[in-house]
């Protein structure tokens, strides 16, 4: 596939790609059939200046790093997790939430024991609990981690929080936030380098969204 | 197919050796081990501090070469007035940025060690835009110098402690970031967007000097001095070569080991820096030694991945043969290479597909095309 002509853009699949989508498209950047329902994963637009990929969330800061999209858009939880080596152009301030701890409310930390983190985020865990000298073990978890204190797996975890309502429905409370989450327009440093003005026009649109 | 280009990577080493001899740099060659003390006390200069390690016959603990430039600082001959030049074509050993196991990374450089003046600087710039040239494609070599991160500091009133964050923010051109640290150092709106519009500059080299001193970098000794260098690098760059170079205060190299001018460059079709130096004094100083250094290094793997670059085929024609007389067999194949074509002889068509044209050898010793 001839990528050089193409400003390509990573798209994550979802609410949040869909809503990123939307500024491209009130910039007149848009592709066809890209609304339209099917199992299409790539749309060109018709100049033939702009080439959008949906892909998993969490693959766009692989595909940006790697050259395969010049831009896209990744969670900051992505970013601090991989530590892509990638421009970080801009906050775009959508899909706001926090990484936080999270434990049973009974919890107290007993700092003369390891403590037992259950996360999909453990290099972000191990920075945050190195900063406060702890001693955990990790367990790297895929998906459902707030079971993981229930069912005596884990102390604590680490995850996303948007509202707080799937933690409070499995009778955990938010102990501390680590850090803010947000979306962000990401950039292959090599691209930024050919294709500069075209990424920064993208750049642009989106600061001025509002 | 790139014509032009194809075989090129193999072509390659010869050229730039060529083109570094014509400026006075020697070949420097290396065993594959060295002792660990060498890497292990300078670590984080290495782009992972991992090293491959294990014993020697004599007990000495060894480790395989991570990294060429500190193998080069220790050889380099101390002497006023004196600057050793080297280049090379090795490989080393270590774990890739962001990557997870370690590598066989081939990489050609040089190095300029010793008593350093403004040509040698500008002609290892020069040197770099023209390694990029040799690949053959488009090329950028984006500059910068460590100098300007005081001077960004000082322009915005950012305290040293938060030295590390800015470079870090700068690096990723992190708006974000830059923008979290202005308001941590009690910076307004109007100058957190202009840090960040400063992180987005891309200069062309020869505009970058005025550009910086009218920002304000002037002001200060650090920043004052970066600028200075940059100008008599942009000045000594032919046009040609000045039209590929931007200052882009991106380019951060380790702050414990870097103190001048520091480069990284790029070509078209290549996702990540291809070739990345720099001016090194504080290793020198940290070493031991006097003077300063500087230079760089072309990774030469990312090159496979260019379209066209490496040969399509093993050969042009693959000539079936079906066990005929040798005598033959050699004057077909005399006659497939009178034309500039390469040959594989083969009994049968098995894997034709490794060659362009697939020819039968008939018992008359003609060939035709199948």
């Amino acid at each position: 596939m001839e990528n050089r002509k193409y400003l390509n853009v990573a798209l994550p699949k979802g609410r949040l790609g869909e809503k990123v989508y939307s500024y491209f498209e009130r910039e007149g950047m848009e592709a066809e059939g890209i609304r339209e329902e099917s199992r299409k994963l790539i749309f060109e637009n018709a100049e033939g200046t702009l080439r959008f990929f949906w892909v998993k969330p969490s693959d766009v800061a692989i595909y940006v790093e790697r050259g395969a999209a010049d831009i896209g858009v990744a969670g900051k939880d992505i970013l601090l997790e991989y530590s892509p080596d990638v421009y970080e152009l801009f906050d775009l301030g959508l899909g706001k939430c926090r990484m936080a701890v999270a434990a049973k409310s009974n919890f107290t930390d007993d700092r003369s024991k390891t403590l037992r983190v259950a996360t999909k985020f453990s290099n972000i865990a191990q920075k945050y609990y190195a900063s406060l000298g702890r001693r955990i073990d990790i367990i790297k978890l895929n998906g459902s981690i707030e079971i993981a204190p229930l069912l005596g797996l884990s102390d604590v975890i680490v995850d996303i929080v948007e509202t707080g309502s799937t933690l409070k429905a499995n009778g955990l409370i938010e102990f501390n936030k680590i850090c803010d989450i947000s979306a962000r327009l990401i950039a292959n440093k090599a691209s930024m380098k050919f294709k500069g003005e075209q990424i920064m026009r993208v750049c642009r649109a989106f600061e001025n969204k509002d | 197919m790139n014509e032009l280009k194809c075989g090129l990577i193999d072509e390659l080493p010869r050229l730039l050796r060529e083109l570094y001899s014509e400026c006075g740099y020697s070949r420097y060659r290396t065993v594959g081990f060295e002792e660990y003390d060498l890497f292990s006390e300078y670590r984080d200069f290495l782009t992972s501090g991992q090293m491959i390690t294990f014993t020697g016959a004599g007990g000495r603990l060894l480790a395989l070469k991570p990294d060429i430039t500190m193998s080069i600082i220790r050889d380099a001959t101390e002497q006023r007035g004196r600057s050793d030049k080297f280049f090379y074509s090795e490989s080393v050993y270590r774990v890739p940025s962001g990557g997870d196991e370690f590598k066989e990374i081939l990489q050609i450089g040089l190095e300029c060690i010793g008593d350093v003046c403004a040509y040698d600087r500008a002609e290892v710039v020069s040197l770099a835009c023209r390694t990029l040239a040799h690949t053959g494609c488009d090329y950028m070599l984006d500059i910068s110098h460590m100098g300007l991160i005081d001077g960004i500091r000082k322009l915005f009133g950012i305290s040293e402690r938060l030295k590390g964050e800015l470079a870090n923010a700068l690096k990723d051109k992190n708006a974000p970031a830059l923008s979290m640290l202005c308001s941590r150092a009690g910076l307004g709106e109007e100058e957190t967007s202009r840090m960040i519009e400063l992180s987005r500059l891309s200069i062309p080299i020869r505009e970058a000097g005025e550009m910086l001193s009218s920002l304000g970098f002037a002001k200060y000794t650090e920043s004052a001095d970066a600028i200075g260098e940059l100008r008599l690098i942009a000045n000594a760059l032919t046009d040609e070569e000045a039209e590929h170079v931007k200052a882009d205060l991106s380019v951060i190299h380790g702050m414990n080991y870097y103190d001048g001018a520091v480069f990284s460059g790029y070509i078209d079709g290549v996702s990540e820096a291809i070739l990345k130096g720099g001016e090194y004094g504080r290793l020198i100083t940290k070493m031991g030694r006097t003077g300063s250094g500087l230079g760089f290094a072309l990774y030469t793997d990312p090159l496979e991945r260019i379209d066209g670059y490496s040969p399509k085929y093993a050969a042009d024609v693959l000539l079936v043969t079906s066990d005929r007389d040798p005598s033959l067999i050699s004057a077909a194949v005399k006659r497939i290479k009178a034309e500039g074509k390469s040959v594989l002889v083969q009994r049968s068509a098995a894997g034709a597909e490794r060659c362009a044209c697939v020819m039968k050898l008939n018992d008359k010793g003609e060939t035709e095309v199948i």
